[in-house]
């Protein structure tokens, strides 16, 4: 998952649309290769919707429960009775588009509904602060990068707005990514927790960059990370949350069937022998060569 | 794994594995692996679910209603928490209802070839025979 995607694409449709483009879309990675002629077709029909789908509303707990079943809901209740009334933050950079908005607004709902009061706020910034903080996820994610103190004060100055702009009285602040993480400096005492949820890959980062943020996310009282190997050294507390896909959100769910059969076909794809396919925006951190990888690997003992 | 009943004593016979092969092959000691090793420590959060069992019948119940986490509970961790070559599941079979047969199949499972929800399925059939 990518927070930063509706930065790359700030025109872009309601993220409701993400899902179900992907299999149009000429940066996704569809492995069962067609023929020629059809790719070119391909190119000069891009499948596009007139009008975008309403949003799904948020789904219920209860709503799950056909596919975890009934023990697992009672757990998550019964975890979440020790929490309750307590008041949780979450802030982030996008409130639609890209992998953190999209978690959000399936979880924010969900832990209203076990009566943890959540609140949700997204920060604000110009283009000049988009594209710096693009040039970081980037930088912190392996890409050459040579920061600036421009790069630096442009940071500083819309975390600063922000910090001026919103208010922190809950118990708990998630701070989701780096474009926020500044916002600790909005820290009074220490009677709240604050929180550093990383989504992204720290494995190798730019030095300047990392050496840049790092004093900010030492002052949180904990950073969660994806992936042990995504983790870096710190000084404080270091959580684990592993990936998990949610199989109630838009991307997940099954399309139609006639459909389905409409777009192979259009793509000349055989829907008779298993499909490996990337659902994802076209970019090196999402690894395609991986996926291509992955699917030589499988087609050695699958004819897929 | 089975034959252990305390982590000390797996984690002992880990590290005496190790160095017995290190001593037969100590080149092995500085090889570069290609994929760095993360220890992780971990904590367990242990919660009451709304089963309960007062009858073989209930417990059937049970079984078939709560998360595998809680057959990993009951079935697979309770071996190292009780300290005993034996689980949660069978001790109640044994010394609650006297079905010490039962309690022994149940034992004999192989959980590490099976899903946890395989085991589920196999602790139930073993139950349920012990219904009839």
């Amino acid at each position: 998952m990518d927070p930063m995607e509706s930065q790359t694409l700030p025109q872009m449709e309601p993220a409701t649309n993400e899902g179900s483009s992907y299999v149009s879309s000429a940066g996704s990675a569809a492995v069962s290769v067609p023929a020629a002629p059809v790719r070119e077709e391909r190119r000069r029909k891009p499948r596009t919707w007139e009008t975008p789908p309403a949003p799904v509303p948020a789904p219920h707990l209860d709503d799950y429960k056909s596919i975890v079943g009934q023990a697992e809901i009672d757990e998550l209740r019964f975890l979440a009775q020790g929490l309750k009334g307590k008041s949780l933050k979450m802030v982030n950079s996008t409130a639609v588009g890209g992998g953190v908005a999209e978690m959000l607004n399936q979880l924010v709902p969900l832990l209203n509904e076990v009566e943890l009061q959540t609140h949700w706020d997204v920060i604000t910034g110009g283009n000049d602060f988009f594209e710096v903080t693009k040039a970081f996820h980037n930088a912190l994610q392996g890409s050459e990068y040579k920061l600036t103190q421009q790069a630096r004060d442009i940071f500083l100055m819309h975390n600063e707005q922000n910090l001026k702009r919103m208010q922190f009285t809950e118990d708990v602040v998630v701070i989701h990514d780096p474009q926020p993480a500044a916002l600790i400096r909005a820290r009074q005492d220490s009677s709240s927790r604050w929180i550093w949820r990383c989504h992204i890959d720290l494995s190798n980062p730019n030095p300047d960059v990392w050496g840049f943020l790092r004093p900010f996310i030492e002052q949180y009282d904990a950073a969660i990370f994806s992936s042990q190997s995504f983790s870096r050294q710190l000084s404080i507390p270091q959580y684990l949350f592993y990936p998990c896909i949610d199989p109630l959100s838009e991307k997940n769910k099954d399309l139609d069937d006639s459909f389905v059969q409409q777009v192979c076909d259009e793509f000349g794809v055989d829907r008779s022998r298993p499909i490996v396919t990337q659902v994802s925006r076209f970019d090196r951190a999402k690894d395609p060569v991986g996926v291509v990888q992955a699917f030589k690997q499988a087609r050695k003992y699958v004819d897929c | 794994m089975r034959e252990f009943t305390s982590v000390a004593e797996l984690r002992a016979r880990f590290i005496q594995i190790v160095e017995d092969f290190l001593k037969r092959s100590p080149a092995a000691a500085t090889r570069a692996a290609r994929e760095t090793f993360y220890f992780c420590a971990a904590d367990s959060v242990v919660i009451p679910t709304n089963f309960v069992a007062r009858t073989l019948g209930e417990f059937a119940e049970g079984l078939r209603g709560v998360s595998v986490h809680c057959i990993h509970h009951h079935f697979i961790e309770a071996r190292l928490r009780l300290k005993l070559m034996s689980n949660d599941f069978s001790q109640w079979l044994h010394e609650d209802l006297g079905l010490t047969e039962a309690a022994r199949q149940l034992n004999r499972l192989d959980i590490y070839t099976a899903t946890l929800d395989n085991v589920r399925e196999q602790i139930i059939r073993i139950v349920e025979r012990a219904l009839i």
